[in-house]
């Protein structure tokens, strides 16, 4: 039996006499919400209230010593933690603790042990187990705020996103709190209020509010908004579908073998991806160079409901036609690691984009000279590392443009049957044009 | 015929917990904070989102990363708590009402008493076990 928690719900206790203007007010120790010493008196705390108490602090302290849930949390203050709602981590040595009517008290680190004895959980930093969004959100200090963000006057935001010194907004932290709050609306049964729109539309929704406090000069907030999104989905603190923004992508999932992913690199290609989708009803996308974190999701949402079981294992392969270069390397790099992100691991990868497969004519006059390539992107470090890997060509630091062996398409397409048989469910040519109806529909 | 000592404590401790619960307070996870919630506040818990969701009984949603099986051993030895549907644990103390929208659904509605306006679901299979436990037999 939790006999703190049963005086505390009885409202039964020790009696307790507090002084007041006129008299004495008599309470008992289960009202108290905790009292601290002043000159050796107790100033105790009831619901706002403060009074001190006939008896001392020792006195006090001696009263409440053996009735649970009282704690010494700080010097000089006792504080009963059946009144306490929760705690917040200000870091690893100093606590709040926040009473149910909202009064907050300190909790030392050298007291820290016996409350979290008290409440039987391995620490008071966070909940375990503990969630990887809820981490990401402690650390980017994501918090719930009353306040609709859009309308708080620029005190009040003064109040809630400057820095310590109290001068400068931190510009970063109000966009990360007006994306979460305009989730959390959307949550609690709200519509999108950009339903079809696009990344801008949150932009403008919060551009008037940083106008207002002189922040539009300079920096490109608009990138900001974007960042800190991107980032959002990426911890899976909130999606883009939430939103339900707009998707433009190249991406279509097949019907008749959709594990098998045909990724291209360049939105040129795509048709020709229709063209192999038509013939044998594979997934296809079109990175469109570095692919945007939003097309990855609503990719993924798509293909895990059409692949319902095989996205969950190791059965999905993605044959790709990237440049043969640092830069298709690192698209496809990124293109798996935001398909992990969305709960699509360990895919199998087959690139076609490689020396063995352009002829020696195209290489020897077709060929990038990586090393007199003008890219401020890749730097000599990420060249050489894909030197190693890769060994350019005969040893090289050469690369292949995809577009070279695009000229010769039924190649193409022959490399990819080869490199796709092994994996087909259903063997092609499959009869539909997909893509074509799709269109229809639309 | 007079009730035996044993016998009238073992009513006083059934009583007892009605008004609390035998267990600690669960903590849940918020942005900002660990709050902690006492188990007889709780009105029900469910998943939603892959995320563990309570709802207490002043209308409160508190979420928490944990599987309802898991938290279903935490809360075994409280007698309150009741499986009431795969995706439902609900607590038999503080239900309201039992009832069906129409006789077509299969399920069976489960409405709380305090400020909550969401309501838990009971499945066929676990129907019987619930009337019994809130005396319907």
């Amino acid at each position: 039996m939790q006999v703190g928690s049963l005086t505390h719900k009885l409202k039964t206790g020790k009696l307790v006499s507090l002084i007041t203007e006129n008299g004495f007010l008599f309470s008992n120790t289960s009202e108290l919400i905790a009292f601290k010493s002043d000159h050796g008196n107790a100033i105790c705390s009831i619901g706002d209230k403060q009074y001190t108490s006939e008896k001392s602090y020792t006195d006090m302290v001696k009263l409440v010593s053996t009735l649970p849930g009282w704690f010494h949390t700080a010097s000089g203050l006792r504080v009963n933690l059946n009144h306490i709602a929760s705690i917040i981590a200000k870091n690893d040595k100093e606590y709040t603790l926040v009473s149910h009517n909202g009064l907050k008290f300190d909790l030392n680190k050298t007291f820290y042990e016996k409350v979290q004895k008290y409440y039987d959980v391995k620490t008071l930093q966070h909940v375990t187990p503990f969630s990887l969004p809820q981490y990401w959100m402690m650390d980017m200090n994501i918090r719930h705020i009353d306040k609709d963000i859009m309308y708080m006057e620029v005190p009040e935001l003064f109040e809630e996103f400057s820095t310590e010194a109290g001068d400068t907004i931190v510009v970063s932290d109000l966009i990360v709190n007006f994306l979460y709050q305009q989730v959390e609306y959307i949550r609690d049964g709200e519509d999108s209020p950009i339903e079809g729109g696009n990344v801008r539309s949150l932009w403008y929704m919060i551009k008037p509010t940083l106008s207002r406090l002189d922040l539009l000069d300079g920096t490109n907030h608009y990138k900001t908004v974007s960042s800190r999104l991107a980032e959002m989905v990426e911890h899976r603190i909130l999606s883009y579908g939430e939103f339900e923004l707009y998707e433009y992508g190249l991406w279509n999932v097949g019907l008749y073998n959709p594990h098998i992913i045909f990724l291209a690199e360049k939105r040129s290609h795509y048709q020709f991806l229709q063209q192999l989708q038509d013939h044998a009803g594979v997934t296809i996308i079109s990175s469109e160079g570095q692919p945007s974190m939003m097309t990855c999701e609503y990719f993924c949402e798509a293909f895990k409901k059409k692949v319902p079981e095989y996205w969950k294992h190791d059965r999905i392969v993605i044959i790709n036609i990237m440049d043969y270069d640092p830069h298709g390397y690192l698209i496809l790099d990124t293109f798996i690691d935001n398909l992990r992100v969305f709960g699509i691991k360990h895919p199998t990868e087959i690139k076609l984009s490689l020396p063995e497969n352009y002829t020696d004519l195209e290489i020897e006059f077709q060929h990038i000279n990586l090393e007199k390539e003008d890219d401020d992107d890749v730097g000599n470090t990420i060249l050489n590392k894909w030197m190693k890997k890769t060994e350019g060509i005969n040893g090289n630091k050469w690369g292949m443009e995809v577009d070279v062996m695009m000229l010769d398409r039924p190649r193409v397409k022959e490399l990819f049957l080869a490199a796709a048989k092994s994996w087909f469910k259903i063997m092609p040519p499959v009869q539909r044009r997909v893509w074509e109806e799709v269109y229809k529909i639309i | 015929m007079p009730r035996k000592k044993d016998e009238n404590l073992e009513l006083l401790l059934s009583l007892l917990m009605r008004i609390v619960s035998p267990l600690k307070s669960i903590p849940v996870q918020t942005a900002e904070a660990m709050y902690f919630i006492r188990p007889e506040n709780i009105a029900f818990i469910t998943i939603e989102d892959t995320r563990l969701v309570f709802y207490d009984l002043d209308g409160n949603k508190w979420t928490r990363f944990d599987t309802l099986t898991g938290m279903e051993e935490k809360l075994k030895k409280d007698p309150r708590f009741f499986h009431s549907h795969k995706s439902y644990c609900i607590n038999l103390y503080a239900v309201k009402s039992l009832y069906r929208e129409d006789d077509k659904r299969k399920s069976w509605k489960i409405s709380f008493h305090g400020e909550l306006q969401e309501e838990a679901i009971v499945s066929t299979g676990n129907l019987q076990a619930f009337k019994k436990l809130m005396e319907l037999d």
